[in-house]
């Protein structure tokens, strides 16, 4: 390994730590009381929506069949484990019946 | 009224407790893994120098990103830039978290943070919704993880590709059923779709021109904000640091 990649690795590793731990610092000087917790409740929700939505809308009829067939397993199991295996599953079976 | 929080832990209880369910995340990256160390090899970086990113950064996409451009001399500004933007996300992530680390130390709380990828923290917050207050569970999703994306990262390069796509194995749907069941358990009647509606309509714009993955944190902030015009349902987390465990 060449000094040059060395220092650029140990760079990406400080940046990739420092974004995790600075959630950490941020969400410490928030307030959990009033508007600023409920900011703070409403994000886990918000953000799994917007880490999908993309990837929903500009998917096919196999990920969209398998997202329903997710959410139907997870509402009526309520479980982890079943839901991802429904859903890989589910999309593994369709893209190869109904293409990718 | 506020209630007062019930202290978080962070032992290895939950560090075992977060194992037991870690396979699947570990077969995942250590798929994503193969994928890394064959773009790695690509681009000129040895076997240790991925192996070392991959245990230090411990970010898929983020990596691709990376290694895709990755050249010499090396770009060291436009990789962190990258990194940044891809990561981003990571911020609101542990920002989201941090409510149920109330009380732990700080290093534990940074050390519970540190190893946030989309899967593990989906998993981590599911469980502190439902009242569960030990942080060692995300350290135990990744306990496997870590190993298996290093480790095939550097397997895959000595061996020089294995496994080219894995939508063919469906393994890029996890992370959309594990969004499913958070959201599932966090329905609360029709007044939730004002910042889910907000969020998914904002994160699909800003896709199509925000670089990185900063539509997640566009969206993610965007229905927030809105979530904030409809009273406040009360909540998961209060009710969640109201049961002690």
């Amino acid at each position: 390994m060449t000094l040059d990649s060395a220092a650029v690795l140990l760079a990406l590793a400080l940046v990739a730590f420092g974004l995790r731990a600075g959630g950490i610092v941020l969400g410490g000087l928030m307030p959990t009381a009033g508007k600023g917790g409920q900011f703070l409740r409403e994000l886990p929700g918000t953000i799994m929506v917007s880490l999908i939505a993309p990837m929903i809308a500009f998917g096919g009829p196999a990920e969209w069949l398998a997202t329903v067939i997710s959410a139907l397993t997870a509402w009526f199991t309520r479980n982890l484990l079943a839901t991802m295996a429904a859903g890989l599953v589910a999309v593994w079976l369709l893209r190869q019946t109904l293409g990718p | 009224m506020h209630p007062s929080p019930v202290p978080a832990r962070l032992t290895w209880r939950g560090v075992l407790d977060g194992l037991k369910l870690s396979a699947p995340l570990a077969l995942n990256s250590g798929i994503y893994g193969v994928i890394f160390g064959v773009i790695a090899a690509q681009a000129g970086l040895t076997a240790i120098e991925s192996g070392i990113m991959s245990a230090t950064v411990f970010a898929g996409a983020a990596q691709l990103l990376i290694v895709e451009t990755w050249t010499r001399p090396i770009p060291a500004a436009s990789l962190i830039v990258g990194l940044m933007l891809v990561n981003s996300r990571h911020v609101l992530m542990a920002l989201a978290m941090r409510p149920h680390l109330e009380g732990l130390p700080r290093w534990k709380q940074f050390l519970a943070a540190s190893v946030i990828v989309d899967d593990n923290w989906a998993m981590m917050m599911t469980k502190f919704e439902q009242g569960y207050r030990d942080a060692g569970y995300i350290l135990g999703l990744a306990l496997l993880a870590v190993p298996a994306w290093t480790a095939m990262t550097v397997v895959d390069h000595v061996l020089g590709g294995g496994i080219d796509d894995p939508r063919r194995w469906g393994f890029d749907f996890i992370i959309v059923a594990l969004a499913i069941v958070i959201i599932a358990g966090r329905w609360r009647g029709a007044s939730t779709l004002l910042p889910w509606g907000a969020a998914f309509g904002v994160s699909v714009v800003a896709s199509q021109w925000l670089p990185g993955k900063g539509y997640i944190v566009a969206g993610a902030i965007a229905g927030a904000l809105a979530g904030l015009l409809r009273r406040d349902p009360g909540g998961l987390l209060k009710s969640a640091l109201e049961k002690p465990q």
